[in-house]
Order: C-alpha cells, then sequence, then structure tokens
C-alpha cells in the first residue's frame, strides 16, 4: 500500500481563483529559449513560498501556465520564475520587459521537505529545467547552511547551450559548503567538462554512509526511473528519495482534476512526492511500471 | 526495492544495447588480434552479438510500445545506454586490459564470462519488470545460455582443429 499523504495546507490566497497582479522587474536571457523573470507582487507583498512550490501565469488574452518558482523564499525584493518558451503562453510570457505587468495565482502545491530534510544530508539531480525549481531548494539551503548536513547538486543538461542558471553554477561551486557535478549528454567542442547522462555521476558519487542521505530529483520523466536505479545501488530507500512530477496543472488547487495521479491531485498533493508515497499508483509512469489496474 | 520499475520491452530495449556495446568490443578486439584463430574465435562472437540483437529486435514486435516523452530526441536512449553501460561489457577506453588476445582458450573464456554476466544482471532486473512480463525476461536469459553453448561448442571445435594462438606465434 502507498505511503499516506500528509496535505499540503491551502494556499493562503483567500479566492483561489483571481489572479493577483505582479510587476516584471527584470528579464534575463538564459538560453535561447529561457528567460528568468524577477517579479514583485503589486501589493509589494512577499509571496511566501516554500522551494518546489509553483504559481499559476496568466497573461491577459492569452491565457495561464503552471510556472515554478525558482527563487530562494528568502529574496525580499520578490520572486523568480524561469520560464521556456514552448507554446502560446509561454512564448507571450518569455517576450515580456521590465515594466510589464502580469497575473499570479498561488504559491501553489506542496514543496520539498525543508524542514524534515534539515540535519540530513541531500542529493540533489537535476535535469534541464528541473533545475528551475531546485535552484529555490539550493538557495533555501545556502540561507540556512547550519541547518544541513553535507550537500552533494549533480546537474544535467542536453549540451553546453542548455545550461541554466550558468552564474549561480560558477558561485555553487565557488561555494565549499556544495558539491557540484554539472554533466552535458552531448558535449560540443567548446566543452571540457563531463559528459554523459546524470547517472553517470551519481553511479561514481562516494555517498559515504547513505544512513542520512536523501535524494532530491527533478528532470525529465525518461530520468527518474534511472535516477531512482543508481540511488538504490547506494542503499537509498524509496522513502528518501523525493520526486517532483510535472503534470498539465490548469485550476492549481485540486479541482479540475487535469493533473490527476490516480487518488492524488499533483497540482494540491504535490508536485513533490516522495517515492513510496507514488509506489501502488499506477498512473506515476514515469517513475515506475506498474500493472494497470 | 523489488517494484515493478521497467517494462518488458525496455529490458529488450537494454539487451540490444548490450549485444551492440559487445558487437564493438569484439569488432575493436578484431582490429588488434593477430592470430588467425584468435580472429576466428572473434569474428563468431562478433557475429553472434549481431545475431543476439536481431532477436531481441524481432521480440519486441508485439510488445506493448511505452514511450515517455523526451526532451529531446534520443535521450530514453542515453538514459537506457548509460544504464547498461558497466553491466556486461566494458568501456570502450577499458577495451585493451579487458581481453587478453595471446590465446583462443582464454579469448572464449572471457566470453563466457561476458554471457553470464549478461544473465546475472537479466536475472536481477527480472526483480524490477512487471510480473506479467516475466516470461519475456526468461526468453531473453535462454537466449543468452544458448549463446554460451555455442561458444563452448566453438571451443571444441577449434581444440580439435590443432593449433592454439600461442603456438601459431611460436
Amino acid at each position: 500500500m502507498p505511503d499516506r499523504l500528509v496535505r499540503a495546507p491551502y494556499p493562503m490566497t483567500k479566492v483561489f481563483y483571481r489572479p493577483a497582479l505582479a510587476q516584471v522587474l527584470r528579464v534575463d536571457q538564459l538560453t535561447q529559449s529561457e528567460n528568468l523573470l524577477a517579479l514583485r507582487m503589486g501589493t509589494g507583498e512577499p509571496l511566501n513560498h516554500e522551494p518546489g512550490q509553483f504559481v499559476q501565469v496568466s497573461l491577459f488574452g492569452y491565457g495561464e501556465a503552471p510556472i515554478s518558482i525558482c527563487s530562494s523564499p528568502k529574496g525580499k525584493e520578490g520572486f523568480e520564475i524561469c520560464v521556456r518558451e514552448v507554446g502560446t503562453v509561454s512564448g507571450a510570457i518569455h517576450d515580456l520587459e521590465p515594466g510589464d505587468w502580469i497575473g499570479i495565482r498561488g504559491p501553489y502545491g506542496r514543496g520539498f521537505p525543508v524542514v524534515e530534510l534539515e540535519g540530513k544530508d541531500v542529493l540533489i539531480v537535476a535535469g534541464g529545467i528541473g533545475m528551475a525549481p531546485l535552484r529555490s531548494l539550493v538557495g533555501h539551503i545556502r540561507d540556512n547552511r547550519r541547518r544541513y548536513g553535507r550537500i552533494i547538486v549533480v546537474y544535467g543538461a542536453k549540451n553546453p547551450a542548455a545550461i541554466l542558471f550558468k552564474n549561480d553554477l560558477k558561485v555553487w561551486f565557488e561555494d565549499e559548503g556544495i558539491e557540484l557535478y554539472v554533466t552535458v549528454d552531448s558535449p560540443d567542442e567548446s566543452w571540457t567538462g563531463r559528459s554523459g547522462v546524470v547517472t553517470s555521476i551519481i553511479r561514481d558519487l562516494d555517498l559515504g554512509s547513505s544512513a542520512s542521505m536523501n535524494a532530491v530529483v527533478v528532470g525529465p520523466p525518461v530520468m527518474y526511473r534511472f535516477v531512482a536505479m543508481e540511488l538504490f545501488r547506494h542503499g537509498l530507500t524509496e522513502d528518501r528519495i523525493i520526486f517532483s512530477l510535472e503534470r498539465r496543472f490548469k485550476c492549481g488547487i485540486g479541482k479540475c482534476g487535469h493533473c490527476q495521479v490516480n487518488d492524488l491531485y499533483v497540482c494540491r498533493d504535490g508536485p513533490v512526492f516522495r517515492y513510496s508515497e507514488l509506489l501502488g499508483r499506477s498512473e506515476a509512469v514515469e517513475v515506475w511500471a506498474p500493472e494497470e489496474q | 526495492m523489488e517494484q515493478p520499475i521497467f517494462r518488458a520491452v525496455e529490458l529488450l530495449d537494454m539487451a540490444v544495447e548490450i549485444e551492440l556495446r559487445g558487437l564493438e568490443f569484439y569488432e575493436a578486439c578484431l582490429a588488434r588480434a593477430e592470430h588467425p584463430q584468435v580472429k576466428q574465435a572473434l569474428q563468431f562472437m562478433a557475429k553472434e552479438e549481431a545475431r543476439h540483437g536481431e532477436i531481441f529486435t524481432r521480440m519486441k514486435e508485439g510488445q506493448v510500445l511505452y514511450e515517455l516523452p523526451e526532451s529531446y530526441p534520443g535521450e530514453m536512449r542515453a538514459y537506457l545506454a548509460g544504464f547498461v553501460s558497466d553491466k556486461v561489457f566494458p568501456s570502450a577506453e577499458d577495451h585493451p586490459k579487458a581481453m587478453s588476445l595471446d590465446d583462443t582458450d582464454r579469448v572464449i573464456e572471457t566470453a563466457i564470462e561476458f554471457e553470464k554476466r549478461s544473465i546475472l544482471f537479466y536475472s536481477a532486473m527480472k526483480q524490477v519488470i512487471r510480473p506479467s512480463e516475466g516470461k519475456i525476461v526468461e526468453q531473453v536469459i535462454t537466449e543468452e545460455h544458448s549463446h554460451i553453448r555455442r561458444l563452448l561448442a566453438l571451443r571444441k571445435d577449434l581444440e580439435g582443429s590443432g593449433s592454439t594462438a600461442d603456438e601459431g606465434r611460436g
């Protein structure tokens, strides 16, 4: 039987479905298809998010899209989102400029268990744009470094041009409190770092005693099971492997069912789950292969 | 950890990938080999890898395809290849030290050792394949057993044919 879930409290927003205005403070191009937007709520109040949560971003005339918050909760100025241009809404958000206004609902969902992870070693595995929510977690850990044990970050990108948050990676690389490994699946002539998928790095890691190690994994759907297999080899159990699932969130508050995985609403009960919570749920297709029920 | 994590069709993809690595390995050995009998054995092994790759590819026919969305073309193959990379055959950089090419007997012994490793791998994988698809894993293991039998037969044939590699070079 799957583990029981500890459900996230409902968001603080009183009227769930009405967006609040937020202003674009800054736009940084990270790659050819990803921009980093710094935003501030129109009220001037902080978003009060947890690492791993998301917001529903709306643009009048275009629609609404769920986007992970990628900044540490400590940021007083506002918060940041990383947007990949893949469709109409994300394309329009991608084209925003400083001073523009957008709609924000949230923050929504259950984030990473940052309190439970205190005092523990944490292996953070990011694939592609999965680094966006994990940047928020790394930022939170760096802001509260003494509360956590050994921190290892493994990040894999498709190729050198697709590496996100290069400025942050430089800072993390210099940070003695973080062991950072970056790899690309397809290196080009300019690349002198590691190549291969993230599992090739995890396989070679010396995790020491894995008793206090927890892994937090966010990446493309095909990545999860292979990462899990390597983590099992290191002695991690399903309750110490944490995934964040991606689904088509529409309402963001567990009403519409677009993101349903068996009895779970990923937008409300997740998107962060322990692996043990997903076992037994046949629709969590990216993390295991149960018989159809 | 005994949950069904993979589907049989994915195991067959892994099997095809392993056979491809085997083919590359034996062809690399062949390029370095000097003695005719060692070359003959390596040619046989390379052919066997190719033949088995075809068998496993055929076994995929009729299986329910299972394709998660890729974030770029070839992503699944990259993870799959990474997963099996150290399971049976050595990586390309370890090719030269993985097999001594001086003695036909030792070449065949090493090849048998690789087949045994593959059987161990597939047996372990059976624990994480859907129970209803366990028969397919058994078929893959049976194929690998037949591969060992063919290698043993090859050794017998070559013994019967006379000279060993060491004798030939002397």
